[in-house]
């Protein structure tokens, strides 16, 4: 069971690095967050049962702990980072201008709730209202006016960045 | 900057991220080096309590049984009478027997919470169990808290009066001849320091327990409330 599990999350690990991206601040909180969600996902592999997709299965798990993730209280969070090695920009595409978008989507995203932030995330990844709504467990007339909501509050924030 | 482009800058980290990939060893080592989620660190926590009052409770149990007939046997004149020695001892073993009842109880309780939330996937209803399993462990610290400052009213209130009998003997003092101004200061520095103490202690433990989870569930809260807009929208 458990090569099945490994082979599962090590093909399918973008989704847990885009939820670790959108929800941490700097390096370390992603390791914690990305080994936490891997632990859940095996506590819960027993309980799937190809019901639902697996790319479905790990988005619910990993938004799940990422939002009732207990960060312990640290200084001021380093936000440094925030650029370059936030999102592990690689060096054949990195620039300044791409620097600067980087930075204005992650300020921009980082404004958001939490649920928020998992429903950008998933609108990011062209999921569509319907597959939204069964990740969050949310009716679907809620992510049309959260998003909505969302759109408005993300252009304001970018033009103030801007 | 538009949405649009905010959209084509996260497509392109997305597939760059893509090409960074873990294999399954390094699953596996994380996997196997996992440390503990906040509820299973509760699930610890309640039971190092009981493992700490119970090793307590048989530290006290040894020394009632072995030191103290020793020590009665040295001093020659006992400061407490024998009543009210007897007395203090039937409290501090009801105290403690309460604190084992409150976290067998909480332990029963948390299980019955653990059992759900380790298997579900909506989550609202993740996020519930979660402030559940918080706040039953913030009540379990504050009945543990209020059975300890009752411990401590007991034996300081024991102690100022054995200490004020001994001082009125020594002094051959008679009580009746205390005026009613000597009384009410006596009355207002017993409450005053037990007063002082209670609310350090007090205040120790509610600063704990905020500095640890306060901010969490205070989040966890609010995410909650986000989630009930769900009925306002429809």
């Amino acid at each position: 069971m458990k090569d099945v599990f490994l082979n599962i999350v090590t093909q399918n690990q973008g989704i847990i690095h885009k939820v670790c991206g959108i929800y941490c601040d700097t390096h370390e909180d992603r390791q914690d967050l990305f080994q936490e969600i891997v632990s859940q996902l095996w506590r819960s592999f027993p309980t799937f049962r190809n019901e639902s997709k697996v790319s479905t299965w790990m988005y619910q798990v990993s938004l799940n702990t990422a939002i009732t993730h207990f960060k312990k209280n640290k200084k001021r969070p380093d936000r440094s980072e925030i650029g370059k090695s936030i999102y592990l920009i690689p060096d054949e595409i990195y620039d300044d201008t791409f620097e600067d978008q980087v930075k204005v989507l992650h300020k921009a995203i980082a404004k958001l709730s939490r649920i928020e932030k998992s429903i950008v995330l998933l609108y990011l990844e062209d999921k569509k209202y319907e597959e939204i709504a069964e990740i969050i467990g949310i009716t679907q007339n809620y992510v049309r006016v959260k998003m909505n909501r969302i759109k408005g509050k993300l252009k304001k924030l970018m033009e103030e960045e801007a | 900057m538009e949405l649009e482009d905010l959209k084509k800058t996260w497509d392109k980290i997305s597939s760059e991220n893509e090409k960074r990939q873990l294999n399954q060893e390094d699953i596996d080592t994380l996997l196997k080096n996992r440390t503990l989620d906040i509820t299973e660190k509760i699930g610890r926590n309640i039971r190092i309590g009981l493992i700490i009052i119970l090793a307590w409770i048989g530290l006290w149990v040894a020394i009632e049984m072995r030191v103290t007939p020793k020590l009665e046997k040295i001093i020659s004149e006992p400061t407490l009478s024998g009543n009210l020695v007897n007395w203090m001892t039937a409290i501090e073993g009801f105290t403690y027997l309460l604190i084992i009842v409150a976290i067998i109880v909480f332990w029963v309780n948390y299980n019955r919470i653990e059992k759900q939330n380790s298997t579900q996937i909506n989550l609202k209803k993740k996020i519930t169990l979660h402030i559940r399993t918080l706040n039953l462990y913030k009540t379990m610290f504050y009945i543990i808290l209020i059975i300890i400052l009752l411990n401590i009213t007991v034996a300081f209130s024991t102690g100022f009066i054995s200490g004020f009998n001994s001082q009125t003997v020594a002094q051959q003092l008679n009580i009746s001849n205390i005026s009613f101004f000597k009384w009410l200061i006596i009355g207002m520095s017993f409450l005053l320091t037990l007063g002082i103490v209670i609310s350090i202690y007090y205040f120790l433990f509610h600063l704990f327990f905020n500095r640890l989870y306060g901010k969490y569930l205070k989040q966890l809260k609010n995410t909650l409330k986000e989630f009930d807009e769900v009925n306002s929208l429809q």
